[in-house]
């Protein structure tokens, strides 16, 4: 029997939504040494510098790019378990560079205009700066400090405080920081975490990147995460902004006016399930299951209207378990992913589902579903009859807990014979169909004995064969049909005509 | 000649020069002598067609359908099986009763060559049986679905067999193909019905044909099928009781053999074509022992050329266009009718069978043969001259090259155009040339002359106008001089020969006075 394919298109919504979104990156990969010290006694700074840096062991770019490592929520110290971002260092301590300096007197004369947008939004996302935005037509962006922002530029003397890990070393990636030259040497000592572990597993780091992002979920039972898909919004920086100003003009507009508290109720199920449970680990199915972490989505979010169209194949056989392929056509372009399904029935389950009103007649014949049928029902297909095997179309077929699919092709569905009186007549007939060339008696009983075992998973053959015509009723019915069929008749006639008699 | 010259020379020549040439002994070599002045392509008409000895019949086909006749009968007797061969076969009588047959639910089988071997089949056919090859065709295509027809090139033998499983089982063998004219006497052909024990050989020879030698059925209309070569268990094939060629059985060959080998005083053989080496030596050496050998064939230039060394042995060798039977018979003791040719086709490598004859049935075919010999007006003779001829002859050529019909004229007169000689005294030696008769017969060459007579007037020289005479007293004639040209006047012979010598001297020409 054939696989069986069932198709159908399947729903997807699109919304938008500022977040950071982890993805594998190539150049990232030199952190996997880093990950893999993990399996030779543990991560620390003093084994980073030695082992693959091959500098001494009090260097300060092992405890750097550890820290970096921390940032990224690949490692944590083993001290610590769980979220991360609450932890403070206590052994790192930090001053400002003199490029630090100099933002640090900008932000504490409130001269945001003189720092570049792109630092400012990267202070606004290390919740360092209040980012507002005020008006409508004409969009303006105030920034202001905000209490961690304070707690560090407003400090006397330019003493930081203690500082989240994340914080200090994306103020240290930014310039603004870095650690002081009298911290204690001592080393900690770093666990993977579950992203650690997964990124040294897959041979992939992921990368956060915060921006815009188009995430396509849908709700089809086949996938076993909603989420399908993930794009960055294109255009960069601009594309954020101009997020901001769509995101605003619809909650400013029509059925949204004065709705803003609803804005979370707008976006479907699989979406605020997704808020909640970041950072969420994902495999795109769609997208040649490509694995990403989403964390950090922003509370406004955007629909989206995609223009392709996504289809799905399960396809199902008897030696392996149901496979899934994820089929994107957006303009003349098709694009095919195989991916994961919840989709688990047996191929006799989904004939069942198939042939719901023949369900009875179906039965796994070493492991085939096979189809019980009477000879009535076969004798006038040749083929069904020669071959044992059914090719028929179930239209709109529905799989219980799946729904509907497409109308299906169930190609060479193996056939038996209910009862020993339709396979006595079916065997019959291919007894007649298997004379193909001239058939004496001593060929044609062993043709008799051949298709006689034609069902001998379900009927003892010597039965069979009892209810098959002898030789002789066959030259009687090969002559009954002569005009229709005359090569069988002198198959079988020649040979009984054409030979010398016995005894003469 | 030169007696016939005296006296008034103009008087003489008032009658043509003639003279008669005999070629009544010139050699024309190995020809085939036609003995009558009848029509010899006319179609054989037997004076009594069917012959009975014993329960066996012979039938020679003719106008009167009587074989037809006796094969419906036979045919529509049948209750289990008609198995049927036979090189061409056209729509008939018979094909309406196999049809017929076949439809009250008889087993019908055909051995039959197919179109490609028809047409490869290059000395069998009579000239007008290839015209036939598109009718055999089409019938064979009439006969898909009811009767199974199998094929080779080497399918010959013509019989028809009847139940030839059964008690009551009935038969026929032919030396024609069943086609419509020779079924209705066109040729020269013989047909004998079967016993049953020679019906069962015949069946043992036809399932060996069916089963192992067949290369194509037609079980579709248009479409004839090569065959597999698959033995069935239970086929028994039988056993060949009567001589036969058939797979490598030569057993025709050995009986034929035997029977010209065995013969004391008198054989003779019938076939339509003649190339088996081992007859032919068979034949030599009966010839040299005495035998008084006689054959009957068509006249052609490939049987010719085997048969003349049987000639010059002593042979007789008579011939009829329409010659196709295929019998031998030594000493009217032993013989046999057989569907071979004396080929090695038909005796070494195809389908053939026959029927050995004595007694009663053997005298019945030497008298059909006996009643054949006299319409076959052909005699193949050596050393041919026309004196030997009255009448037509097939000449035969030693490059190989078809016969060349000729006729041989007892005598012959020709006038030749006159002779106008520019002195008398040439006419004394002049004779007509033998190189006449050679042009002559060069322009007609389907003619052989055995004596020609020429006829050719003799015009004698004048003295040409406005001559003038000369007076020499050395000379007694009268002498005239024309430009440089001198002329004695003569009147008779007697004078010409006395003017030779001073016309010699004078370098003159003798002639006569205006």
């Amino acid at each position: 029997m054939k696989e069986i394919t069932l198709k159908r298109n399947i729903n997807v919504e699109s919304y938008e939504a500022l977040m950071d979104v982890w993805r594998s990156k190539d150049e990232y990969k030199f952190l996997l040494p880093v990950l893999a010290l993990s399996e030779e006694g543990g991560i620390t700074d003093e084994l980073v510098n030695t082992r693959l840096f091959g500098v001494s062991e009090d260097d300060p770019r092992g405890r750097r790019l550890l820290e970096v490592m921390e940032g990224y929520r690949l490692i944590e110290k083993a001290s610590s378990r769980g979220v991360l971002t609450n932890e403070h260092s206590d052994h790192m301590g930090y001053r400002f560079t003199e490029r630090g300096q100099l933002i640090r007197e900008h932000l504490q004369q409130g001269q945001y205009g003189g720092l570049y947008e792109e630092l400012l939004q990267d202070l606004s996302r290390l919740q360092i700066l209040q980012r507002t935005t005020r008006g409508f037509l004409d969009l303006k962006v105030e920034y202001s400090l905000n209490h961690l922002g304070k707690e560090i530029f407003m400090s006397a003397g330019g003493i930081l405080p203690e500082l989240p890990l994340g914080v200090a070393s994306e103020l240290e990636t930014l310039g603004i920081i870095e650690p002081q030259q009298n911290q204690s040497t001592s080393s900690a000592y770093y666990e993977l975490t579950e992203t650690g572990r997964r990124a040294l597993q897959e041979d992939k780091v992921l990368v956060p990147e915060r921006g815009v992002f188009t995430l396509t979920g849908t709700t089809d039972p086949l996938f076993v995460e909603p989420v399908i898909d993930c794009q960055p919004k294109e255009g960069g920086k601009d594309a954020r902004q101009e997020f901001d100003r769509i995101v605003k003009s619809s909650w400013n507009g029509g059925k949204n006016q004065g709705k803003n508290q609803d804005q979370k109720l707008n976006t479907p199920v699989w979406f605020d399930k997704l808020r909640r449970a970041t950072p969420k680990v994902l495999t795109l199915a769609a997208q040649d299951r490509e694995i990403i972490q989403i964390t950090d989505i922003d509370e406004k979010t955007n629909p989206v209207q995609t223009g392709g169209r996504i289809s799905v194949n399960v396809r199902c056989s008897l030696r392996s378990a149901p496979e899934m392929e994820v089929i994107t056509i957006s303009g003349k372009k098709e694009k095919k992913t195989a991916t994961e399904t919840t989709f688990n029935l047996t191929l006799m389950d989904i004939m069942r589902c198939l042939f719901h009103a023949k369900q009875h007649d179906l039965f796994e014949c070493g492991d085939v579903p096979t189809l019980l049928v009477a000879y009535d029902e076969v004798k006038g297909s040749p083929s069904e009859i020669n071959h044992m095997r059914r090719t028929t179309t179930v239209r709109t077929p529905e799989i219980q807990g799946f729904g509907r699919f497409e109308d299906v092709t169930v190609s060479d569905l193996p056939l038996l014979p209910r009862t020993l009186e339709d396979a006595g007549s079916w065997v019959r007939d291919c007894l007649i169909n298997g004379i193909t060339t001239y058939t004496d008696e001593i060929s044609y009983n062993q043709l008799c004995d051949r298709e006689s075992t034609r069902f001998s998973e379900r009927f003892d053959p010597e039965q069979v064969k009892s209810r098959l015509p002898t030789y002789q009723d066959m030259r009687v019915i090969v002559k009954e049909r002569r005009e229709a069929d005359p090569d069988r008749y002198w198959f079988v006639t020649a040979p009984a005509l054409l030979t010398f008699p016995e005894g003469v | 000649m030169r007696e016939k010259f005296v006296g008034d020379i103009t008087a003489s020549l008032v009658e043509p020069l003639q003279e008669t040439f005999d070629l009544s002994t010139k050699d024309l070599g190995t020809c085939w002598v036609k003995l009558s002045q009848g029509n010899s392509n006319a179609p054989y008409i037997a004076e009594k067609t069917v012959h009975l000895s014993g329960k066996r019949q012979f039938i020679i086909p003719s106008e009167d359908g009587a074989l037809l006749t006796a094969i419906e009968t036979m045919i529509g007797n049948a209750k289990e099986m008609v198995c049927v061969s036979s090189f061409l076969i056209q729509e008939s009588r018979m094909t309406d009763a196999l049809l017929e047959a076949a439809n009250r639910g008889v087993g019908v089988f055909v051995l039959t060559a197919r179109e490609d071997d028809l047409k490869r089949a290059d000395d069998d056919l009579i000239d007008f049986e290839r015209e036939q090859i598109k009718d055999h065709i089409a019938l064979l295509d009439q006969f898909a679905g009811k009767v199974l027809v199998r094929t080779s090139e080497c399918f010959h033998a013509k019989y028809i067999l009847v139940d030839p499983r059964s008690a009551d089982a009935s038969g026929i063998m032919m030396t024609c193909n069943a086609t419509k004219d020779p079924m209705l006497g066109s040729n020269i052909e013989v047909v004998l019905t079967l016993t049953p024990s020679e019906v069962r050989s015949f069946f043992a020879h036809f399932l060996r044909g069916f089963w192992n030698m067949a290369d194509h059925e037609l079980l579709e209309k248009g479409e004839l099928r090569g065959v597999k070569k698959e033995s069935l268990a239970s086929i028994s094939l039988g056993n060949l009781t009567l001589p036969a060629t058939v797979e490598d059985v030569r057993s025709l060959e050995e009986q034929v053999l035997n029977i010209i080998r065995n013969a004391r005083r008198d054989l003779i053989l019938t076939a339509w074509s003649f190339d088996s080496e081992a007859v032919h030596a068979a034949v030599l050496d009966a010839c040299q022992r005495g035998v008084q050998v006689t054959v009957l064939t068509r006249p052609h230039h490939r049987t010719t050329r085997v048969l003349r060394d049987c000639v010059q042995a002593g042979a007789k060798v008579f011939g009829h266009p329409r010659l196709h039977a295929k019998c031998v018979i030594a000493d009217a003791r032993t013989g046999l009718v057989m569907t071979a040719n004396m080929t090695a086709l038909g005796l070494q490598t195809g389908f053939e069978t026959a029927v050995p004859l004595e007694g009663s049935a053997l005298d019945t075919l030497k008298n059909i043969i006996d009643d054949w010999r006299s319409v076959c007006d052909w005699n193949l003779m050596d050393q041919v001259t026309p004196a030997m001829v009255n009448g037509s002859i097939l000449q035969f050529s030693k490059e190989g090259t078809p016969l060349v019909s000729r006729t041989v004229i007892p005598g012959e007169g020709k006038s030749l155009s006159a002779f106008r000689p520019d002195s008398c005294d040439k006419i004394l030696e002049y004779s007509i040339g033998r190189k006449e008769i050679d042009r002559i017969m060069a322009s007609d060459p389907q003619k052989v002359f055995r004596q020609v007579t020429l006829k050719q007037m003799i015009i004698p020289p004048h003295l040409p106008e406005g001559s003038k005479e000369e007076i020499r007293k050395d000379v007694q004639f009268p002498l005239f001089r024309r430009g440089k040209e001198r002329y004695i006047i003569v009147k008779t012979w007697e004078e010409v020969r006395a003017a030779q010598e001073p016309a010699r001297k004078l370098n003159a020409k003798i002639v006569v006075d205006m």
